[in-house]
Formats: structure tokens, sequence, C-alpha cells
């Protein structure tokens, strides 16, 4: 095993092949004002307006912000603040179903949508409220604004969706890789890339294959651009976007450095691309996306859902919830436990996970240097949790502890149990933040 | 409103309860091969050692009180290991000064689980050669009658040989691998050690970097010093008797005192192997084996220091020269 082969999650483990999406209506939505990395969005919406599906609700406040649309038809009920996974509290709305789905006027099918000029799609691309929803959170029009200063010339479409349970990027390069393709194609019209990279891992076979036949398909719509697709080894973590830039490109990004401006790559996620389609397709803001609903103890399937939907609504009919120890929104890796089952599915939600099994308690570390095998970033994981144990600033800020992608890969391999991951994450945070200074 | 739970949620099937217990289903073959030698008297040294070391583990965690007083499996095995190279001729009382020494003094005082620099049953085993020698280097035939109990308080019978077990001349292949000569306790038996090796390699606790540089050192070291006089069976011999393959299946896959670092792992295998080929050529041949693993044991922390993984998106000299670099930035700071 080599020191930077990651984590294998492949076996036994295998991805639900439904193709009809189950689409789930909600009765009540409550939709966050900040569904993103930036500045909360602006109210446009009092109790009692009556809203219907792709209305504008909060209208974006800097260039680091993403406007919101509402999901579902129906009445404002409530205006409150409420604390998202993440700990940041914001104003949410409260829509109740009318059940009509009842579309906004601007949402209607545009005639040639390929030959949309760049201009026309940056202003799609900003009204739509798309931000990065592998989990990232980054206003995609502020990375395409990035991507355009930076001239970059590759677009990477991540499909590398390596946390084990989760496959709802996978779901939709299977699919739906038509709305992929375009939606990507879409997105290199705003970036003015040429190239465009389809990722995918090595054990998606079956994806590899639909992905290629499609490219070929598309090729001569997009004469302009060069579409191909990159299989990559199925290993966790790989999703992270500068491990992908570094299995591509063999370039290894520091904090601070983006990949437009190194390598001239710019990364958007499978769901991204789809949602920028919808927009491009049929004016449809990014009102529902593709989530996972899987488990530990139960085969997962893949559900499309109105952001908003409350987790204890949409987990209502799936059996043995009750029991469950952990409710996690987002892998099983990396996600967050939920305290509270009235939190709504955000634009970045990838999926829940329904964790049954509990660990063991954790015992003393016994120095057995798995967590340093398994740290993609070369850390000491045992090293640094014993530093910030004994407070020990002064060592720890020579442990290049910034480099931290909180993946959860030691804590994952500790045999003692210890939690590792979150420990150095969040001293990690700090340390970026300036908070811990020598 | 559920409890708050840390990230991730997941975890690996290995965990710390299991990677002891494994331990001690490997060390049985070992257990049942020195029980078939040397009869009761052996299954008495290994219960008491074993009960014995887990107790006083215990005690001593209870007594000061430390955060992970739960009893501790893997104390069951450093007692087990203990038992196994002792020579089956030790008398209870030296047994447990070595338990003693072996739990208190270089388990618990340096902070017992994972933390111990040395491995706590060689660090005895040490102990008892240096501060016993005449009553721990004397070895017996394997018994034929395995009812006799005889002479549990009262050291070496009468009736042994003294050979040190890699004097042993003249030794059969079959000899070799059944382990029917004298010797250590559970040391002699290859066919046990491997088969608990191969179950060890199988559930995945013991990695193989260390023992696989150690045998390799040995064998170079036997053809070199061998010449053109080397044979199978000689090479054989190198490598099995003298505890060489027993230290190098359940010593070096100790966690606590082994580098945590692949690299290092293999620099503590070769490193061992040196010293042990050192010590037989040029010094006391009888516990050459437990005596280089403790010296590298000690080496452990130096290695975990000066071999780091090279950190993502730092070139590579960074990696190397990080505890330069920290000298040298906070002697700057001093100066300001």
């Amino acid at each position: 095993m080599l020191p930077i082969d990651g984590l294998d999650f492949s076996e036994g483990r295998a991805s639900s092949q439904e193709r009809v999406l189950e689409q789930f209506t909600p009765r009540e939505a409550v939709i966050p004002m900040l569904q993103h990395f930036g500045t909360p969005a602006a109210l446009a919406v009092q109790v009692d307006t009556i809203v219907s599906i792709g209305q504008m609700i909060g209208k974006p406040t800097s260039l680091l912000s993403a406007p919101v649309h509402a999901s579902i038809s129906g009445i404002v009920t409530e205006i409150s603040k409420i604390c998202l996974p993440s700990g940041i509290t914001c104003d949410a709305v409260h829509i109740r179903n009318d059940l009509k789905r009842r579309m906004d006027h601007s949402v209607q099918k545009r005639n040639f949508p390929e030959n949309l000029a760049p201009k026309e799609l940056r202003r799609l691309l900003l009204y739509s409220g798309i931000v990065g929803m592998g989990g990232e959170g980054f206003p995609t029009s502020a990375k395409c604004n990035r991507a355009i200063q930076a001239k970059a010339d590759t677009l990477l479409v991540n499909g590398l969706q390596s946390e084990p349970y989760l496959h709802c990027d996978v779901h939709l390069l299977r699919e739906h890789a038509d709305r992929v393709i375009q939606g990507a194609a879409a997105l290199s019209g705003v970036c003015r890339t040429r190239k465009i990279v389809f990722c995918l891992q090595d054990n998606r076979t079956q994806e590899i294959d639909v992905m290629k036949t499609a490219v070929e398909r598309f090729r001569d719509l997009y004469a302009d651009r060069e579409l191909s697709v990159a299989v990559f080894k199925s290993r966790f973590p790989q999703g992270y976007e500068k491990l992908l830039i570094q299995a591509m490109y063999h370039v290894e990004l520091n904090a601070d450095q983006y990949s437009e401006d190194t390598v001239g790559a710019v990364v958007f996620n499978v769901s991204t691309c789809a949602a920028f389609w919808d927009m491009v397709e049929r004016n449809l803001p990014c009102t529902s996306r593709v989530i996972t609903i899987a488990g530990d103890r139960m085969s997962g399937h893949n559900v499309l859902v109105p952001i908003g939907t409350l987790v204890s609504e949409l987990l209502e009919r799936i059996p043995g919830v009750s029991t469950c120890n952990r409710i996690v929104l987002g892998g099983a890796l990396t996600g967050v436990a939920i305290r509270d089952m009235n939190t709504p599915v955000l634009k970045t939600t990838t999926g829940i996970t329904l964790i049954k099994n509990e660990p063991p308690p954790p015992t003393a570390c016994l120095h057995c240097g798995e967590c340093v095998d398994a740290c993609p970033a070369g850390l000491i994981p045992y090293l640094c949790k014993r530093l910030i144990d004994t407070k020990d600033k002064i060592a720890l800020s020579y442990e290049n502890i910034d480099q931290c992608i909180s993946c959860g890969a030691c804590s994952y391999v500790c045999p003692a149990g210890i939690d590792l991951s979150v420990q150095i994450a969040r001293a990690a945070h700090k340390v970026r933040n300036g908070g811990i200074r020598t | 409103m559920m409890k708050k739970y840390p990230a991730p949620h997941i975890r690996g099937k290995m965990n710390g309860t299991l990677i002891p217990l494994y331990s001690l289903i490997a060390l049985l073959p070992c257990e049942i091969a020195a029980v078939y030698y040397y009869g009761v008297r052996a299954i008495i040294i290994l219960l008491l050692s074993m009960t014995m070391f887990a107790l006083s583990d215990y005690l001593y965690a209870r007594y000061i009180r430390r955060d992970e007083a739960d009893w501790d499996t893997s104390s069951l095995v450093s007692g087990a290991i203990l038992a196994l190279i002792l020579p089956p001729t030790v008398s209870i009382w030296i047994l447990m000064a070595g338990v003693l020494f072996g739990s208190v003094i270089v388990r618990q005082w340096f902070g017992g689980l994972g933390c111990s620099l040395f491995h706590p049953a060689l660090a005895a085993r040490a102990f008892l050669s240096i501060a016993f020698p005449a009553l721990v280097s004397t070895y017996a035939e394997p018994i034929t009658s395995r009812w006799t109990a005889i002479s549990l308080w009262n050291g070496p019978v009468d009736t042994i040989s003294s050979a040190t077990p890699s004097s042993g001349s003249g030794t059969a292949l079959f000899e070799l691998f059944s382990g029917r000569y004298s010797g250590a306790l559970g040391e002699t038996c290859a066919i046990a050690i491997v088969m608990g090796g191969i179950f060890l390699i199988a559930s995945g606790i013991l990695r193989l970097h260390a023992p696989t540089a150690y045998l390799l050192v040995i064998t170079i070291g036997y053809i070199l010093s061998a010449g053109s006089g080397s044979s199978v069976q000689g090479g054989l011999k190198a490598l099995i008797t003298g505890g060489v393959l027993f230290g190098a299946v359940f010593v070096m896959g100790d966690t606590a005192t082994t580098p945590t670092s692949q690299t290092g792992r293999v620099i503590f295998g070769a490193g061992a192997g040196c010293l042990t080929l050192l010590i037989q050529h040029f010094g006391n041949a009888a516990y050459a084996v437990g005596f280089a693993i403790l010296a590298m044991n000690a080496v452990t922390p130096i290695l975990d220091l000066y071999i780091r993984p090279r950190v993502f998106s730092k070139p590579d000299w960074y990696a190397r020269n990080v505890n330069k670099v920290t000298a040298l930035r906070e002697k700057k700071e001093r100066r300001v």
C-alpha cells in the first residue's frame, strides 16, 4: 500500500441502478437565504406572499452571493431565523405547498439553447442561483468570473463521487448524460474554455460507457470544443478539487492557490452542470436537486427533492429511521450529523446517510501509524492530535496543519477509534483564520 | 434534539480490541507447541504469566488513576510473549520479577497502552538475563513425560543440558521446523510461528515492512558470513533458531514500539537485523534478537521524528528539514 493510495470503498457497495427518479412533493419547504459560500441573499418576499416555482425570493447582495428561488408553489407562511447544519444562523422562508405546481411565468422552453451567446449565458448563470452542488457551495458565477480572469482553457466535470453510499452524481451521469454534457458545454461557453473533460472513477464501468457514447453524439453539435472522458482510480478521497488537480496534472495546489491560475482548469460538479442546463433550456433556476438516501443497513436510492424540503418529511416513508443512531446530511465520512430533524435540504446537500452501527468507544492511541498512511495531505494526524491535546501551539504551527482537507480518512482508519479528523480540522480552520499565532 | 456526533460516521473494520484478540489467537499454535514439548509446566507458566501481567497492568493503572484504566487485552499478549521467550526451566519467582518489571516499569511508567518505548516482554526478558544470567540462560531439552510439573519454584532442574538455543549443532531439518530441540518455551517450533504469522497477515494486523527487512538482512548476513559453504539448511537455521522468526512475527508487529512510517519500519527491521548479526558474531549469542530489537525500539522515536511524509503542495526538502526549519525559526523569534 502506497502512502497516497487512499481508502477503497468499492467492495460490496454497488450503486443503485434505478432508471426513473422518484420526485418528492413536500407539504412545506423551508428555504434558507444562505445556501452558499459568501453573503446571504436579501429577502424579496413577505409573509402571505403567493409564490410560484422559480420565483426569486432572495436577491444576491454582493458579487460573492447567489439568489434564492422558491422551489414549490404556495404561500409564504413565516419568515424565521433557523440554524443551518454548518452552525450558521440565517433567515429562512417557510412556504406551504398548494400542490398546484404553478411555474413562474419566466420558466419556459427556449428555442436553440445551444446557440446562446456567452454574455447571455453569464446573465442566466447569475440569475439561476447555482452554487457548487458537490458540497462546496461556492457561487458558480463567481467561479466563472475567476476562470475568465485567469483565462482558463479546460473545464473539468467532477463525477468522482468517492464517498461511500452516495451516488447521486453517478445517477445523473448515467441517466441524464445529455443534460450534464450540454450543461458543461454551456458553462464552458461562460468560462470560454475550449476543452471539457468528464472525470469518472474506474469502478463506474457502466457510466463510463454511457458518457463515452454520449460524448461522441455531441461532438458535432459542439464542434469548437474538445470533449473527452478521463478515468481515475477509485479511491477515497478523490473528489476533492485539489486531489483531482493533483491526479490530473501532478500539480499540488497550496492553500491560497486556485486551479484556474496554476493549471488553467476550472472544476464543476456534475449536479452543477445538470442544474445549469435546466436554466439554459427551460429558464428554470436551481430549485431542486437529486440526493441519495442511503445507509449502512439499507440499499440506497436517489430522489429528486425540491430545495428546502425538511429531512423529517423526506424520511417519513423510509423504514427503520427511528432506530438510526445518526442521521447525516452528506456522506458518511464528511457529512454533518444533524441534531434537529427539521433541517432543510440545501443546494449543497448531496445525500442523507442513515447510520445504525455505532462505533466502539475510543481507546488510547496505539501509535500504529495507520493515520499517517491514510492522510492524503501528508500530515501526521496522531502527532497533531497529541499537540492539540497538550496545547503546544508552537510545535503545532510547524506541522502544516492548515493543509488538512477534513476528509475524515484518519478517523476512519484509526483502530483506537479516536476522533482525529474533527479536532485537526477545527485547529486547521483556526490556523487558516489566523487564530493560532505563534 | 439528538446528540451531537463528529464526522466521520463510519469506521474501518479494525478496532483496538480486535488487534490484541487476534494476536492472542495467533500465539495459540506456539502455546500448543510449548505445551506439547514441555507439558503441564508450560501451561502453568503461560497462564501465570498472562494473568499476572494483565492483573499487574490493571491494578497499577487503577492505582495511578489512568483515564483508560479498562481491562486491557494487549497486556495478555505481552504476558504470553514473555512466557514464550523464557526458557522452560524458569522458576516462578523469576517469572514474577519479569512480569512486574515489564508491566509496571516498561509499560505503565511510560504511559500504558501505546506509549511504551520498549517492547514490555522483550525488556522484561532482557532485564532477567542481566539480573539473573545463570537462571535464565539454560535451556532444557523437550521432555518425554509431560506430567512432570516439578520444581516450579527451584529454577533449573538437574537433568538439563545447558546448551544455548543457537549453539545446538547438527539439528536436522525436521527438528528445525518442528522445534524439537532445546530452546525457549515457544520460540522453537517454526511451523507454529509461521501458522500464527499467516493468520496475522491474513487478518491485516501484521505490517510486513519490518519483518521482511529483518529476515532479508539476516539471510544476507548468513550468506556473507558462510561464503561458499552456505546451504539452505544453514540459512533456515539462521532464520529460525535463536528467536529470529518469533521476533519477526510477533514482536515486530507491535504497534507502540515500531515506527509509524513505512520507511521507518523498513529501517527498523534492517537495523534490528544488522544488530542481531553483530551481536551473534561478536557478542553473547544467547539473546541477540531481543537486544537488537530493544536497541531499535530506542531509535523508534528518532525515526518517527525525522521520517515524515511529504506534505501536500510542499517541496520535498521541506519535509526532510522541517525540524531544522523549526529550530531556525525559533532561534530567530527568540532574537526578536
